[in-house]
């Protein structure tokens, strides 16, 4: 699992490359599965079992987040499938980069309560964090200078357009 | 049926479908992810079995009889190892093991100590702070409910 700050960064990334506004919801989702699920954390200071750790573990499931995310969007006077769409592509992206994660067992539990098959690419052991943070900054400050030098891209009817010919168009149909 | 008792019902709904989530999980997981409690009251059910642990660290360690207590919060786990592996504590974090049950004895499989892994949880608060900005950067609070700030001077989202 990286740390919270690169589920962030990517969260950013991908709101820079699809322009999604409010950013705050997809980070919201970046971060909810953490910071539901890591309460259990509390063994750290205070010596307890395994129980708060598996009670808390739905909230870290692709089933917990859509449940959480019908519940969290009715807190926002906002466009509720939009809200709903932006927090699932941030719990998304974070699940996902936990999977890139490896565990001997237990990886993310895709399919709970269904199944309890466990699933993951495993490519770095969770304490290599800063490897995926320093590669996530680098991508993060490349997305941002390329977005300076070049215009962004609006996906419109199915035809590429830049900003300024949105702008035109928009000036003409006024 | 008035939207208020909809809202009410709808959520009431949601909240016991995330209640009997947690509590299916909090109760079958030994089935699948045995804890230490469970391995040790009934060794004999998991036989033949590889189980993880992850959360805790090495607390002893007998070099003599290649012995090792792992711990996991209030749990302990004495597990034999071989001379394939070289167990220690961990510094400033977890250990993973991978532990083989045999008749009733716990063998050590596999061992990684996941060094420094504390500081995750360190950098991990700056999140919070880099979200807070983002969010009140976005977002303001009118009597319940979160609305775009945009909104207020007119935009198109609220």
């Amino acid at each position: 699992m990286p740390d919270l700050v690169s589920h962030v960064l990517i969260a950013l990334i991908i709101c820079e490359l699809f322009s999604i506004k409010p950013k705050s919801l997809v980070i919201l989702g970046a971060i909810l599965p953490d910071i539901t699920q890591k309460f259990y954390l509390v063994h750290l200071f205070i010596p307890t079992s395994d129980g708060p750790y598996w009670l808390l573990l739905p909230f870290h499931t692709p089933i917990g987040q859509i449940l959480l995310s019908f519940i969290i969007i009715q807190l926002f006077r906002f466009d509720r499938k939009k809200a709903f769409i932006y927090l699932t592509i941030g719990w998304s992206s974070h699940i996902f980069a936990d999977m890139f994660s490896r565990h001997f067992l237990l990886g993310q539990l895709l399919l709970f309560p269904l199944s309890w098959k466990s699933f993951e690419f495993g490519l770095m052991w969770f304490e290599q964090y800063y490897i995926i943070l320093a590669v996530l900054i680098v991508i993060y400050l490349s997305t941002k200078m390329l977005k300076s030098h070049f215009p962004p891209v609006y996906f419109t009817g199915g035809l590429c357009k830049n900003k300024q010919q949105v702008e035109n168009e928009n000036k003409k149909s006024d | 049926m008035k939207p208020f008792m909809k809202s009410v019902l709808y959520n009431t709904i949601l909240i016991l479908a995330i209640i009997s989530l947690c509590a299916y999980s909090y109760l079958s997981y030994n089935k699948y992810y045995p804890s230490i409690t469970a391995l040790k009251e009934n060794p004999l059910f998991y036989d033949g079995r590889t189980v993880e642990f992850r959360s805790g660290d090495i607390t002893k360690l007998n070099e003599e009889e290649k012995t090792l207590i792992y711990t996991s919060g209030k749990e302990e786990l004495k597990i034999s190892y071989d001379k394939r592996f070289s167990p220690r504590a961990t510094n400033k974090g977890q250990t993973s093991i991978l532990v083989n049950v045999n008749n009733g004895n716990f063998e050590l499989a596999d061992i990684h100590n996941h060094d420094n892994n504390y500081w995750k949880y360190i950098i991990s608060v700056f999140c919070i702070v880099i979200f807070i900005y983002y969010f009140f950067k976005e977002w303001s609070l009118d009597e319940f409910r979160l609305i775009p700030k945009q909104s207020k001077s007119g935009g198109k989202n609220a």
